[in-house]
Formats: C-alpha cells, sequence, structure tokens
C-alpha cells in the first residue's frame, strides 16, 4: 500500500452498482474517489454532500472506478 | 359547461316567448334555435367525452323545457307536451350520469399493483396492518429466489390495491422506512403481435444446456455460447486447461467449481468477488445445476485460485505479483486478473507477467471501471496482457467500461448483469469489467484445452479475427465468438 498525498475532498456519496457494489465519492471535479475504511451508517446515504479530509492512497482493487482513499475525517455539508 | 347550460336555457326561454307572443314571435323563436346552436357548438369545444356532453345537454334541454312549461302554464294543453318533454330529458340525463358514477367506481375499484421491497431482515407480516387497512393483498414477486441467491429481488412482494387507494398505500409505505426498502408502481406491460426475429434470433439452435439458470445468462447469446457448445459435446480436448483465478479466494465448494475446482491455495473466498469470476471462467456446463459457462461438463477447463487480494477486494503489489508468481508455477495456462488500479505498473507486476509469459501463460486483465483509456490503468496496460473491456446488452460499451484501443491486445466481451457464483451457495448478478475478463478466460482455456500448444499470439490473433465488430469497436476492440474461435483452433490442430 502506497500513500500519496493528502487531500479536501468536496463531494456526494455515491452507491456504485459494480463489482457486488460498493461507496463511492464524486467530487465536483466529478473525480472518483473509493474509501477504504468503511463508511459508518449515517454516511451510507446515496446524495448525501459532504467534506471528507482523506489520504489518497495506491493500492490495487476490484472496484477499478477511482482513486482509493483513506479517510481521516468526514462531515455532512448542509 | 356553464356558459353552454346558461346558452340552452336561454334559447329556450326565447322559443318560449316566440310561442307565447303573436307579434316578433317567429324572430324570438328564431334567435332561440340561434342560441341553441351556439350551446351545442359550446358543448363540442369543451368536449369532456360523449356521455358527459350528453348528460349535460340533456341537463339543460330538461330545465329549458321546464322553463317553457311554467311560461306557458296558462296554456296547459300547450304546456303539458314541454313537460313531458323536459321529464323524459332530465331522466335521460339521471341515467346517464348514474351510469357514468357505476363505471367510474369500476376504474377506481381495479386493482393496481406495486413493487414493494422490504429490508432483507424485514417481513411482509410487518406491513399487515397498512395492507389491510388499504385493502391489499400482496405475493411474492419472485418466488424462485431466496436471500441466498438475492437479498433484493427475494425481498420483493407484488402489492395489489385498488387505484383508488393507491395513492394513500403507497405514501404509507414510503413513510414505513423501518421496514421498506423501496416503492414502486408495477407499470402495465401490453402484449404486442410478435414480430418476426431478426436474423441473429433466426439462426439460434436449440439450447443443449440444462444449467436451469441459462436463460439468464444473456452474456452467453451475445458471444455464441450455445453455438460452442453445440461444437464441444462432441469433442474431447487434449488436455484439461488451467484458468488461473488471481483474486479474493474462491469458493471451492460452491456447488457449480466443486467439480472442475484444481488444488490450490484459496480456497475460502469470505468476499465474493473471485468466486463469481471463477463461475463465469469455468462452472461446470449441462450437470444440471446452477449456470453455464463454456466448460462444456467440467471437461475442458478446471479452476485454480490464488490470494490477490484481501477480503476486502482490496491487494498489494506483492500480494499480486506472488499471486502471478505461484499460477505460472502451478502450470496455469491462462492467469485471469479482475483487478487494477489507475496507476503506473510497479516493476515488480511487470516483471511477474513477464515471467508467466515466458513460461507459457497467457494473461488477461479487467480493462476498468472508470469510463477511462485503460493505458493508465495496471495491470492492464502491461505489455502482452489481453486487455478486457466490456459491453452491455444491446451491445454497446459498458457505461463504465474503461476504453481499451491505445493498448496491443483489446478484447471486449459481455460485462452487465452478469449471473454467476455466490459465494457460500447461490447465484448472483454483478456488473464490471471483473465479468467480462473471467468470460474471456473460459474461452482461452477451452482453446488451450484442444490444442496445448497454441501460443498467446496465436490466440490472441484468433480472439481478434473472429470477434464481431460491435457498435463501440473502435474504442474496445472487438467483441469474442466463442464458437467462431473454437472453429478455427479446430481448423488449425
Amino acid at each position: 500500500m502506497a500513500s500519496n498525498h493528502d487531500v479536501t475532498i468536496t463531494g456526494q456519496i455515491t452507491r456504485v452498482d459494480l463489482e457486488g457494489g460498493f461507496w463511492g465519492v464524486v467530487d465536483q471535479d466529478n473525480k472518483h474517489f473509493v474509501p477504504l475504511n468503511p463508511l459508518s451508517s449515517e454516511f451510507q446515504q446515496h446524495g448525501l454532500s459532504v467534506q471528507i479530509e482523506a489520504r489518497e492512497v495506491t493500492v490495487i482493487g476490484v472496484s477499478m472506478w477511482g482513486q482509493h482513499i483513506e479517510i481521516i475525517s468526514i462531515q455532512k455539508l448542509s | 359547461m356553464f356558459t353552454s347550460g346558461i346558452a340552452t336555457v336561454g334559447a329556450f326561454l326565447l322559443i318560449g316567448l316566440g310561442a307565447t307572443r303573436e307579434s316578433k314571435g317567429a324572430l324570438y323563436t328564431l334567435s332561440g334555435f340561434l342560441l341553441m346552436a351556439c350551446a351545442l357548438y359550446l358543448h363540442t369545444q369543451a368536449y369532456t367525452g360523449v356521455l358527459t356532453a350528453t348528460a349535460a345537454i340533456s341537463v339543460e334541454i330538461g330545465v329549458g323545457f321546464f322553463v317553457l312549461a311554467g311560461l306557458l302554464s296558462r296554456h296547459r294543453k300547450q304546456a303539458r307536451p314541454f313537460f313531458y318533454f323536459g321529464s323524459i330529458a332530465l331522466l335521460v340525463a339521471v341515467v346517464l350520469f348514474g351510469w357514468m358514477q357505476v363505471t367510474s367506481d369500476r376504474t377506481l375499484n381495479t386493482p393496481q399493483t406495486l413493487l414493494v421491497e422490504l429490508g432483507p431482515d424485514d417481513s411482509i407480516s410487518e406491513l399487515h396492518q397498512t395492507l389491510t387497512e388499504h385493502g391489499a393483498t400482496t405475493e411474492k414477486a419472485f418466488p424462485a429466489f431466496d436471500l441466498n441467491m438475492d437479498q433484493d429481488l427475494a425481498q420483493v412482494y407484488i402489492v395489489s390495491v385498488s387505484a383508488s387507494r393507491l395513492g394513500s398505500l403507497i405514501d404509507a409505505l414510503k413513510e414505513d422506512v423501518e421496514n421498506v426498502d423501496h416503492v414502486e408502481l408495477n407499470f402495465d406491460v401490453s402484449l404486442q403481435d410478435p414480430i418476426a426475429a431478426s436474423s441473429d434470433r433466426d439462426q439460434r439452435h436449440d439450447i443443449l444446456e440444462n444449467d436451469p439458470l441459462v436463460a439468464n445468462q444473456w452474456g452467453l447469446d451475445a458471444i455464441q455460447g450455445h453455438q460452442a457448445h453445440a461444437l464441444l459435446k462432441d469433442l474431447s480436448p487434449e488436455r484439461k486447461a488451467r484458468v488461473a483465478i488471481l483474486d479474493t479466494g474462491v469458493d471451492a465448494g460452491h456447488e457449480d467449481v466443486a467439480g472442475t475446482f484444481a488444488a490450490s491455495p484459496a480456497t475460502a473466498d469470505p468476499h465474493g468477488h473471485g468466486s463469481h469470476c471463477a463461475g463465469l471462467a469455468g462452472a461446470v456446463t449441462n450437470n444440471g445445476i446452477g449456470i453455464a459457462s463454456l466448460n462444456w461438463e467440467g471437461r475442458f477447463v478446471e479452476i485454480s485460485s490464488y490470494q490477490a487480494l484481501n477480503e476486502s477486494g482490496i491487494g498489494t503489489i506483492e500480494m499480486i505479483s506472488q499471486a502471478i508468481l505461484d499460477a505460472t508455477r502451478d502450470d496455469a495456462d491462462v492467469i485471469s486478473m479482475s483487478l487494477g488500479a489507475k496507476a503506473d505498473t510497479p516493476k515488480v507486476i511487470r516483471d511477474a507477467i513477464g515471467f508467466a509469459r515466458r513460461n507459457n501463460t497467457i494473461v488477461l486483465a479487467s480493462a476498468g471501471n472508470a469510463n477511462e483509456d485503460a493505458a493508465d490503468h495496471m495491470p492492464s496496460n502491461v505489455e502482452g496482457v489481453i486487455v478486457v473491456s466490456a459491453v452491455d446488452e444491446k451491445l454497446e460499451k459498458a457505461s463504465f467500461s474503461n476504453t481499451n484501443m491505445s493498448l496491443s491486445r483489446p478484447i471486449t466481451a459481455p460485462g452487465v448483469n452478469m449471473l454467476s457464483l455466490k459465494t457460500g451457495g447461490g447465484y448472483v448478478p454483478m456488473s464490471g469489467t471483473s465479468m467480462s475478463t473471467p468470460l474471456v478466460a473460459g474461452l482461452v482455456g477451452v482453446m488451450r484445452a484442444l490444442n496445448p500448444d497454441i501460443t498467446e499470439d496465436a490466440v490472441y490473433n484468433i480472439l481478434s479475427r473472429t470477434g464481431k465488430n460491435v457498435k463501440d469497436s473502435a474504442r474496445i476492440g472487438k467483441l469474442i465468438d466463442a464458437e467462431a474461435s473454437i472453429q478455427s483452433v479446430l481448423s488449425g490442430r
């Protein structure tokens, strides 16, 4: 697992119906992120606007959908 | 309707005045008929249906005749016919309105159906009160599905309710978020006269496989899988080819793969992804169980499994490299990798793939699911890897699929709603280039089984030469044709 750099992501939680299904984040530039640490149930809402402090991580996985991230903090946006 | 009603009554008043006045009587009568004509015209413009318009006119005529009868009340003989006509007109109106009310009630009482999906842990009995209050009845939408096969489909119920109570029932069900996951109207489908089938369908032969879920596998139709089965059933392989699944593991005891699973390290699959891929590559076909692959009666391909990814579906460079190496050392004919990341391929993985290719192992990898160029996606961007994109049921590029034409060995296969093995038992549909990749790997395995000496160059050339051009082939390569590929191998044996 290779670490890159810390990022702040403003975007929406999305349910991705690929590879059996997983939760992702799409930011305002339509960049895709796949959290490695599981989202707690309160954030498992399709379309929920969030701000995330995260660390980009290069790993190989089944999603093949976007940049993997390790979430440091996450908060809902009104 | 109100204006026309006033006009009709006014017309009768004028006609009545014309009948009672000697001077200018004709003028009043003529004006009355003109106004009546205007009223009828207004009715046609405010068309609300034949019955409604007729009933309304009947009311107006009835009231008009009564007004006339009243005006002529001093002349009973003259007034009596108008009274009778008015009574008849009103009676007609009452009958028509009554009929409309009855038919309206019938429409409102026509049962409408909803599709209601409960949560995986919920029971329809928890909705008993709501359903009873609305006079609704229920039945399972997909009785053949249980929770092991599909948690969503197993929990879908058809709810029948009268149209008049449909709206309030939908509201009540949507409010019950504790038990109800999803509510939608079950659209009526009108049957139309059959249209002559297109040429592709005309050419279809009888389906040979006795696998009960084969009808749900559109991908086999798309790659001429049934025609391939017709060839394979009368053939014997030179030897079984080994297809290595490098993934989250494979549920080696699954009923539809156990008979063709070769001794290998990763025999459990807590995640489920690897088992799904394994079924697409080599589920035993024509065994009366589950799904079909291209592995007719399990005689052509055996499946092996290597732990490239953990139970969360994530792998390290080391894990994937080690899996490639182990599979190659175990004489895998084909390595199928439904995994990747947007990154440059680490040297160690490029080296591992090089090792595999030098040892006569054909390597396939998914193009990726980001709707981007697979050139930026590893390990599909490693030289010599057959890179598999995905098409949907329309044989168009799946919306998520990466393109692969910038790489040296592009090919495509079905990758949307692909039914395959569910770890722990059962079957489940999944979508992704992870699904299209093992489908091609299975075909490559069959080709190797028919001709163990066939090289990776020859295999790719056959896949590409015999593949079908589809709408997006310029971006994702040709769609594999299993029948044509096998025939090509047979002709070169």
